[in-house]
């Protein structure tokens, strides 16, 4: 009985024992990795880990006789530290926080006292900052403590429980090079707990830094220009698909996240109907209005069903069927040209019926539309292009001429997302490529994205030349729906957009690239519930003015 | 001539070693166990194996005429130690004499042995003198009586343990004596019986630990945690163990009472299976040469001796090595001639000396 007992414990069920032994006495003390700083395209800092002090007691190794130099050290009374050292008790050699964030001042004289109060320790813990705050938070993201579904699905690449990870932004997304590899202490300790020796220490290995192709000062106005609205701007090298700015509106102040006791201010911004923590730049999409114009007007140059010459005859409206499909204006005789010009949606009605839904879809995804651009950001949304067949498919509704005149002017299920939009104008602008947006430039020096040609659009030349320079006119005629002097000056081009939002309220679009001729930004502007194109427009100005004024647009 | 003798103490020297270099190594980390208890156990070495060679010499018939002595020496200490002894651990099993504590169970086991051999020795003469043929009385009660005495006292300290440790150590005599099986039968059946009555005499603690036998997480931190820091330390020697000073188990205090009650769990996490087996193998070979001293012999009363003392031997050790691996409960039994301890390893190397005279005696007759 006792061998068969002993063959059973020791030989069959050893290992287990051998285990569970092992975890007895070996206790491993994290230490957390700097995580690597992000800096913008010029340098300059846009995530730091600051290094911050805590004073901290080891209970093994703290005498109760030294409590009361302790407390004039920290300007605690002596309570409050005993009952922080109850509270705050693990195990004999887990040190307790008495005084997180200490001063200076503080930290240099616990230090000096070492020898003196020993189990008295300061301990530096870094701590996430964000010096723009509200300017970047949507691209950034935040710091926290890792959640219960992150933890399942990132076990495997040794990610563990009270881990610090990234949420949203590049902070997620390249979280596993921001993170670094947290080093620790392996000690051997006794029955009760306490530490009886070292066995091992392994140092922890700073994160990467990451630079972004963002500019600061891009950021910094935007969130400016989008303080009181909601919205978002884009801001893009129409070649590369660098994002030059890419802020959403309303934001959130990332520095809550890394600051214990801010709970109530979290809650507020989770709770906020206006979606702060949304960027909206990327993870939402809406009707593009007639920013999709571009779209229709370049399928029904490359099908051959009208050429710049083609002219139709605006009274205001359109019978389509059996209803009548408005304009926003009468505009009477029009060329293709003026269409553009002044957005005409009926001259818009009539050419989507000419080409039809179909290839209107199919012009639409060759621009990349209603799916992910692959921007290297989390939580990208692909907006959705209706598409006939699968609406009968799936959907078994029929489709009408009706919804072919909505799909041409943007109207109807189209949506978009502004980074869409921004790349959309942006292969008008560098006449026919497709970028792919990029934001994260360097990890650890070292280039992040390969620089592969865009695909080219099988696109006649002439016909993309020919709508570049009827969205310069879009500015630079007096009629023009995005006509002010200040964008002219600058030789932007673009497209204005109002599209209609669900409760009666409009969007307002306006997606662009300045200067016409060598372009050197595609932007969007994108106001949510912001009424007439027209105050988008107006944002895009004073961007623009600010960018020539520091010299970026040369 | 055989060479028994020589043997027999070969191997009792070889467990003795074996038995101070564990409580060497579970002395070696400064902790709660000092230096001490290696230096006791070694000078009470020492002075056993001298113990083992004079008494070894002393005619065990004297054993005969001193056994009704022992056995009211032990009662008056059981007395005594219940009235007056230190308290340790909850229990009263210590009392102090001339300087020495000591624990009157030990003794109380020769005495038992002691008497129950010559009283089932002479027990066909008194027959056939005073009565025609064996009765109950005699053959049962009486025997009965005299364990139950000293088992009570034992009972009462408490030490559960070593109290039941004598209904092997009984049956044992009762079968080599030849007692008529249906006595046999009654007696084990009745006393199984009793088992759900005895239930109400245990105390708090020893119902918790035939609770804790059962599932010992129940109480992990509380009466399990022996048993399963026990099981663990066993459990992670594995096959070659963790070698001599380096078990984790050992040298970091998990293991409660390991010079004493526990101390197998060392062996077995420190030596391993390998260890554990040598260790069985030097019991087996001891207690293997003590039965054939045993059966050789014609005497009856050392044939009822040596019985005796080899069901306590072998009841012991299988006990104490099978709580500690949690296939039986949790009681006050030390590991014979390993255990830290000075009382039990005298009364065990008195024991196997009285066995030595008599395989001596017997080439003599």
């Amino acid at each position: 009985m006792i061998f068969f007992g002993l063959v059973y414990i020791q030989l069959i069920r050893g290992g287990y024992y051998y285990e569970l032994a092992e975890r007895n006495h070996i206790r491993i003390i994290e230490w957390d990795a700097m995580r690597g700083r992000i800096f913008d395209r010029n340098g300059k800092v846009l995530a730091d880990s600051k290094l911050t002090f805590d004073i901290v007691v080891i209970p093994q190794d703290f005498r109760d006789k030294n409590l009361r130099r302790l407390s004039e050290i920290l300007n605690i009374n002596i309570d409050k530290i005993k009952k922080k050292i109850k509270l705050g008790y693990l195990s004999p050699f887990s040190p307790i926080i008495i005084r997180e964030n200490a001063t200076k001042r503080e930290a240099l004289l616990a230090e000096q006292e070492k020898f003196d109060l020993p189990g008295v320790l300061v301990q530096i813990q870094p701590k996430r900052y964000y010096p723009d705050r509200e300017a970047g938070a949507n691209i950034l993201g935040y710091v926290g403590l890792i959640d219960r579904s992150r933890i399942t699905k990132l076990k495997n690449y040794g990610y563990e429980i009270q881990d610090i990870i990234g949420y949203g932004g590049v902070e997620e997304y390249c979280d596993i090079n921001l993170r670094g590899e947290s080093g620790g202490i392996q000690i051997e300790v006794d029955n009760r707990g306490r530490q009886k020796r070292v066995l091992g220490i392994r140092p922890t290995v700073k994160g990467k830094d990451i630079v972004l192709t963002v500019d600061s000062r891009i950021q910094k106005k935007a969130a400016e220009l989008l303080a009181d609205k909601r919205g978002a701007i884009v801001a893009m090298q129409p070649y590369t698909g660098e994002i030059l700015g890419m802020v959403s509106s309303p934001s959130f102040d990332p520095n809550l996240f890394t600051v214990d006791n801010s709970n109530a201010e979290i809650k507020r911004i989770l709770n906020d109907y206006r979606s702060p923590m949304i960027n909206r730049a990327i993870s939402s999409s809406f009707a593009p209005g007639s920013v999709f114009k571009i779209v229709t007007a370049i399928a029904a140059l490359e099908t051959k069903k009208a050429t710049p010459n083609t002219s139709f005859v605006c009274n205001g409206s359109l019978r389509v069927g059996n209803r009548s499909f408005a304009c926003w204006e009468t505009h009477g005789l029009q060329n293709f040209m003026q269409a553009i010009i002044h957005s005409c949606d009926v001259y818009f009605y009539s050419l989507g019926l000419l080409v039809g839904p179909d290839m209107l879809t199919r012009y639409a995804k060759e621009f990349g539309l209603g799916s992910k651009t692959q921007i290297d950001l989390p939580g990208e949304d692909k907006g959705n292009i209706p598409d006939r067949m699968l609406r009968k498919l799936k959907r078994k509704q029929d489709w009408y001429k009706g919804d072919t005149a909505n799909f041409a002017i943007g109207q109807g299920e189209i949506l978009v997302t502004p980074l869409q939009a921004t790349r959309l104008v942006a292969s008008v602008a560098n006449g026919g490529f497709v970028p792919t947006p990029h934001i994260v430039e360097y990890v650890a020096n070292e280039k992040a994205h390969k620089d592969k040609t865009p695909g080219k659009l099988p696109f006649k030349q002439s016909n993309l030349e020919f709508v570049k320079i009827s969205l310069r006119k879009v500015v630079e005629a007096d009629s023009g729906t995005a006509h002010l002097s200040g964008l002219d000056t600058l030789k932007a081009a673009g497209k204005t957009g109002t599209a209609q939002a669900s409760n009666g309220k409009t969007h307002a679009w306006f997606v662009g690239f300045c200067p016409a001729d060598k372009p050197k930004v595609a932007f969007c502007v994108f106001l949510e519930y912001g009424g007439s194109s027209h105050s988008a427009v107006a944002v895009a100005q004073e961007l623009l003015e600010f960018m020539s004024s520091e010299g970026m647009l040369n | 001539m055989n060479n028994y003798n020589k043997i027999i103490i070969g191997l009792v020297i070889l467990i003795l070693a074996f038995g101070l270099s564990v409580l060497y190594s579970v002395t070696y980390q400064r902790g709660q166990l000092f230096r001490d208890v290696f230096l006791d156990q070694l000078t009470w070495a020492g002075i056993g194996i001298f113990v083992l060679f004079l008494v070894s010499n002393i005619n065990y018939r004297r054993f005969f005429d001193l056994a009704f002595f022992i056995y009211g020496l032990s009662i008056v200490f059981l007395l005594i130690v219940l009235l007056t002894g230190r308290e340790i651990l909850g229990a009263r099993r210590w009392v102090e004499l001339f300087g020495l504590n000591f624990q009157p169970s030990e003794i109380a086991k020769l005495g038992i042995v002691l008497v129950l051999a010559r009283i089932f020795s002479q027990r066909q003469s008194y027959a056939r003198n005073y009565f025609s043929g064996t009765s109950f009385v005699q053959e049962l009660l009486i025997p009965i009586l005299i364990t139950l005495v000293p088992v009570g006292l034992i009972f009462l300290q408490p030490d559960l343990g070593t109290a039941l440790l004598f209904i092997p150590v009984f049956f044992a005599m009762l079968i080599v004596g030849g007692a008529k099986i249906k006595y046999i039968l009654s007696l084990f059946i009745l006393m199984i019986l009793s088992v759900p009555v005895g239930w109400h005499f245990l105390k708090p603690y020893q119902k918790d630990r035939l609770m804790v036998f059962l599932n010992p997480n129940v109480d992990p931190l509380g009466a399990g945690y022996t048993v399963i820091q026990s099981k663990i330390a066993v459990g992670s020697g594995g096959f070659l163990g963790k070698g001599w000073l380096a078990g984790t188990q050992n040298q970091l205090n998990f293991l409660p009472e390991r010079h004493t009650d526990f101390i197998f769990s060392v062996i077995g996490e420190e030596w391993g299976f390998l260890g554990a087996m040598l260790l069985l193998l030097l019991y087996a070979a001891l207690i293997y040469y003590l039965l054939l001293i045993a059966f050789q012999s014609k005497d009856k009363f050392a044939k009822y001796l040596s019985s005796g003392f080899i069901a306590l031997l072998v009841s012991q050790i299988v006990i104490n090595i099978s709580m500690t691996i949690g296939i039986c409960p949790v009681v006050g039994l030390c590991l014979p001639l390993i255990s830290y301890g000075g009382s039990s390893m005298f009364i065990f190397l008195i024991f196997i000396a009285i066995l030595l005279n008599i395989n001596k005696k017997r080439i003599v007759f």
